[in-house]
């Protein structure tokens, strides 16, 4: 604790490169399993300070209206939280898609999100030789950003944050996934990177 | 040494674990039944086992739980039944009597791959009934809250609006009450010089007759009537203007204002043989003209009324003008024997009156505190004194002074 992880370049690169394997196998997997072409975003990786991550969910975030978040827990090596926020109308489209009907938002945007944060961090976490456990995923409808509690964030001294946006062709249909994930798991990252690096 | 006991380890667990575990094959036929769901459901594990789940629980979302089993398979990773999601998968009525709220159990489900070459998944069902009716009763509550909330507002709201409707009200009634007293009023000014006209112009055929009538008879006769027609031409700009309502505050001298509106009730002042009496030096306050003749002028006739129905002798009434620091105040003082202490608190009440029917409507003093103290930002107080009622208002003095 207390030290600032910094990234080097070919960290950087190297990261960039794992996410963008796992992002790549997220997106074949959200496309086979609900048969329906997908594109997910190059994933953006950021480090900042945990008093900044509220602000920073409100930037990137920038969303109008009500908003549907589910968050997940990730134990393991890489320890933390999944968010996937996905706005009202985007969950009744993904609904009516996908289940025939918009009467049951949650279980749908909740599979998604389950299949968008075990695809992406399996992958991830292959790559780098370890495993992830999840937590069954819960989901709540806010009306903004600071309606989210995050009480304890405070305790860490960095949270990575990997973004990416997912998207349905022609159907409206758009969320956004979070990775937040702090300290320990960082450092874990950043020495199985260079391990990696190391063995290039 | 404790004798080494020798136990199956998984049946065991799966026999007394508080939880519901399914294996199902690819097809979806049930594998395994463990013993909490056959005590749950009634079903023995082996009238179940080889079943498919859909013919066994019609109710199963058919799409869906295929969909979560091809997720857990292909991403070798659990797939979830949250309660938020859903109520539960396997339906299994409540045994449990009292204060339920759901009649089949709430459930959460986790779904694991078992073998995903042969495409088996292991089903754990977590009973979530009681966490679904804490959650339950909270969102109950909080909807209860809400609407009290929403009523109380909505109650606050048509009261205020009811208020402002009354003091509308009030104001109207006490509009016409002076409008009342301002017409006696008009009308006793306008007799004597109505009265004067009428005489003056029968007399002009008299004493054009009798060869009076010449230019300087003319002029004069004109200018007398002049005069009359003036002087009622000004009963009513007086009249008039002390009906217009204020739009602004304006900086006034107390003791003009007060002698003007005075001047209007004077009929009425020296008919009763009442002696008024100004006492001390006059100074400004900022407000609103009109309201404030309003309120001496009211306070003034509820004087002449007691002197009338007392029939008091010698009656008089002194209004004293005098300043502190930051307040100017003037009091009025009649000697017409007071108000009755049992009633005191109640003087500035609406539609309180001591009066007899018809007569008062108890809107004047109630009037009078509202112009005094929410217009103007003063203070109106009323005691006794050995010869009778003493009104006290205090104003905030213009500045400088």
């Amino acid at each position: 604790m207390g030290k600032n992880t910094t990234f080097s370049e070919d960290e950087r690169d190297c990261l960039q490169e794992i996410m963008n394997i796992a992002y790549g196998s997220a997106t074949a997997a959200i496309s086979e399993i609900l048969d329906a072409f997908a594109t997910l975003k190059i994933p953006k990786i950021e480090i900042i300070n945990p008093s900044d991550l509220k602000i920073y969910l409100k930037d990137s975030l920038n969303r109008v209206g009500e908003q549907l978040i589910t968050t997940q827990l990730i134990d393991g090596d890489i320890a933390g939280e999944t968010l996937f926020v996905m706005d009202i109308n985007s969950a009744k489209n993904l609904a009516k898609e996908f289940e025939g009907d918009d009467e049951n938002l949650y279980d749908i945007v909740l599979e998604v999100s389950n299949i968008l944060s075990s695809a992406t961090l399996g992958k991830f976490s292959e790559e780098l030789s370890s495993e992830v456990s999840f937590s069954p995923p819960s989901i709540q409808k806010l009306e903004s950003i600071d309606q989210l509690d995050n009480r304890y964030v405070e305790n860490y001294q960095q949270i990575i944050i990997i973004s990416t946006e997912l998207d349905f062709e022609d159907q409206k249909i758009s969320g956004e996934l979070l990775i937040l994930t702090k300290d320990d798991s960082i450092y874990w990252i950043q020495e199985s990177i260079n391990r990696i690096l190391e063995a290039l | 040494m404790a004798e080494k006991v020798v136990f199956n380890s998984v049946d065991l667990i799966l026999d007394t674990i508080d939880h519901g575990i399914i294996i199902l094959d690819g097809d979806l036929n049930i594998l395994f039944w463990n013993k909490w769901l056959a005590f749950k459901t009634k079903i023995e594990s082996e009238k179940i086992i080889g079943c498919n789940i859909f013919k066994k629980f019609p109710t199963i979302n058919k799409k869906r739980l295929t969909r979560k089993i091809k997720t857990a398979l292909l991403l070798n990773t659990p797939s979830f039944y949250t309660i938020d999601s859903q109520d539960y998968l396997i339906d299994i009525p409540l045994s449990k009597i009292t204060d339920q709220l759901f009649e089949s159990m709430q459930q959460n489900v986790t779904i694991v791959p078992y073998d995903i070459e042969k495409k088996i998944v292991c089903l754990y069902i977590y009973d979530t009934t009681s966490l679904c009716s804490a959650n339950k009763r909270l969102e109950e509550t909080l909807f209860e809250l809400n609407e009290y909330k929403n009523t109380l507002e909505e109650k606050i709201e048509s009261e205020v609006k009811k208020n402002i409707e009354k003091d509308k009200i009030l104001h109207m009634q006490s509009k016409l009450v002076y409008m009342g007293e301002m017409i006696g009023s008009i009308a006793h000014q306008w007799r004597q010089p109505l009265n004067a006209l009428g005489v003056n112009v029968q007399f002009l055929e008299d004493d054009y007759e009798d060869g009076l009538v010449d230019l300087a008879y003319l002029k004069d006769h004109n200018i007398k009537n002049m005069e009359l027609i003036n002087f009622m031409s000004n009963t009513i700009d007086e009249f008039r203007n002390f009906f217009i309502m204020d739009r602004e505050k304006i900086a006034f001298d107390i003791k003009n204002v007060t002698t003007n509106i005075i001047n209007i009730v004077l009929f009425r002042i020296s008919s009763s043989n009442v002696k008024i009496n100004f006492i001390g030096n006059s100074f400004s306050v900022v407000g609103y003209v009109n309201g404030f003749q309003q309120v001496i002028l009211n306070l003034i006739n509820n004087s002449l009324d007691v002197f009338d129905e007392l029939s008091i002798e010698n009656p008089k009434i002194d209004i004293s003008f005098f300043q502190n620091e930051k307040e100017g105040i003037v009091e009025i003082l009649d000697n017409g024997g007071g108000i009755l202490e049992t009633i005191m608190d109640r003087i500035f009440e609406p539609y309180f009156t001591t009066k007899e029917q018809g007569k008062g409507t108890g809107i004047g003093l109630y009037m009078s505190k509202m112009i005094i103290e929410d217009h103007m930002n003063g203070k109106i107080e009323v005691c006794n004194t050995e010869d009778g009622a003493r009104f006290r208002i205090k104003l905030m003095r213009v500045k400088n002074d």
